[in-house]
């Protein structure tokens, strides 16, 4: 009975570790194909009408200043470093075709970090974008408020329902144009 | 033991020696026994179903990850162009230098106009030029683009127990530049033609890139204030503008697909694939954005 127990224990042990693997292997999928998307919507070089950039903040993809914050990209505002907070959730879209399941913003908060970044149980996955001035020369304030490479680096942090310091952490960056 | 041929002094030593458990004592033992076999059989049954579930999300995130990376690498790069007039190629034949080249689209509504022998009836698709490493053609002629598309089809493949099951799939076609020029020089030479003289024996020419897919959109993105930004028709297609609208002003791609673990592809039947509930059920789905380049 031993020998048995012993044997199970060992084999049983094995499972937490395929299953974690298995969860990582679905939240890195998840967390690339957000930092594209992201990626992509900071890449369009025309996204809002009224200048600056889009970001979606809640589950509905129509393009409605509701469902999308307007980041600041020229001017002297685009100069200091700015910060997106998103939480992902998973329900069913119904602005889609058969409604299928999916990851999509839940809460967003631009500026400073909100409470629910560091502890909340409702998401699946956060998001930190931060948009940073890349090549930044000398001279007036104007000489770098329209023309220059932002960097952008996408944080995507998960199980929300962990607390920080325990989630698994993807981070990707990329170069967009400023306006 | 054969205590009868031990000496009567022994014998009486080994019988008041001899250790047995009482029958209490065996009731005990099995009864802890029986409580942590329970345990463990308990144990190995919630490990189980979590195993199969992991293996189901991780199947779907392998499909998922392959289709996608093609999928936002080949429609970020599409070679299209509208009709020119005034061509500045003039080393060109003036066919070849005004003629337009397209991409086609279909959203899932009516029928498409290329052929697709087991083409899932509503779902979308994709075809287009692609831009690709140049090869020589038979004719010894450099060619330096592709032709690629998306859809989902039918296809019978062997699971891992040897069964032989039909299922929808996600499937890319692809002739390579060592062999499109001959379908676009047609394309290019039939003013007006249809673009199923471009996009050729799509059945042939196609293989499964992720299986058990039942949902593919390609959806191009516009400021839905203003309806006329809708430009992307069922067709072909010579160019993604931008939004004109009052709030977005960019030109997007968003594509969302959807699969079924193995496990329940083999029992759903075909007719159920695209039905909204099982979708939102059993099926993993991903879908993210791609930016296109500007007109």
């Amino acid at each position: 009975m031993g020998v048995a127990t012993v044997a199970f224990t060992s084999i049983i042990a094995l499972f937490p570790l395929g299953l974690n693997m298995s969860r990582e292997s679905h939240e890195s999928t998840q967390a690339a194909l957000i930092a594209r998307s992201i990626l992509a919507d900071l890449q369009d070089a025309t996204s809002a009408k009224a200048g600056g950039k889009l970001i979606q903040v809640t589950g509905t993809n129509e393009f409605t200043a509701a469902n999308y914050s307007n980041i600041p990209m020229s001017g002297s505002s685009s100069l200091a470093d700015r910060f997106i907070y998103l939480a992902y959730d998973e329900s069913p879209r119904t602005d889609s075709f058969i409604s299928p399941t999916m990851l999509r913003p839940k809460a967003a908060a631009v500026g400073s970090e909100p409470d629910w970044f560091a502890k909340t149980n409702g998401p699946i996955l956060l998001v930190k974008v931060v948009i940073r001035h890349s090549f930044l020369i000398g001279g007036p304030v104007s000489a770098n408020s329209s023309a220059n490479p932002q960097r952008i680096d996408v944080f995507v942090e998960g199980p929300a329902s962990a607390p920080a310091a325990q989630r698994s952490q993807y981070v990707f960056t990329g170069l967009i144009p400023q306006t | 033991m054969k205590s009868f041929l031990l000496p009567p002094r022994t014998q009486a030593r080994a019988h008041t020696c001899s250790a047995s458990f009482t029958l209490i004592e065996l009731m005990a033992a099995s009864t802890v026994l029986s409580i942590i076999l329970l345990l463990m059989v308990g144990m190995q049954d919630q490990m189980s179903r979590a195993w199969s579930n992991a293996n189901r999300r991780s199947e779907t995130t392998r499909e998922a990850r392959a289709a996608a990376s093609l999928l936002s690498g080949n429609l970020a790069t599409l070679i299209l162009r509208p009709a020119v007039s005034g061509s500045q190629f003039s080393a060109l034949a003036e066919v070849v230098s005004n003629a337009p080249v397209p991409f086609y689209y279909f959203n899932g509504t009516g029928s498409p106009s290329l052929t697709i022998p087991n083409y899932l009836e509503g779902s979308q698709m994709i075809f287009g030029l692609l831009p690709q490493k140049s090869q020589t053609n038979a004719a010894g002629n450099p060619a330096d683009f592709a032709l690629v598309g998306y859809y989902l089809g039918s296809g019978s493949s062997t699971n891992v127990n040897g069964f032989v099951t039909t299922n929808y799939h996600l499937y890319r076609y692809y002739i390579p530049p060592s062999n499109a020029w001959s379908p676009t020089i047609t394309w290019l030479g039939t003013p007006g033609g249809g673009v199923e003289t471009l996009f050729t024996n799509i059945g042939e020419n196609s293989d499964i890139l992720a299986r058990n897919a039942c949902n593919l959109r390609i959806g191009f993105l516009y400021d839905s204030g203003n309806p006329a930004n809708n430009q992307i028709t069922n067709g072909p297609n010579y160019s993604i503008p931008a939004s004109t609208g009052n709030f977005y002003t960019g030109n997007k791609l968003a594509v969302e697909l959807s699969f079924y673990p193995d496990e329940i592809a083999q029992k759903l039947p075909l007719d159920q694939w695209t039905n909204s509930t099982n979708v939102r059920r059993y099926a993993r789905s991903f879908e993210f954005r791609i930016d296109l380049p500007k007109p």
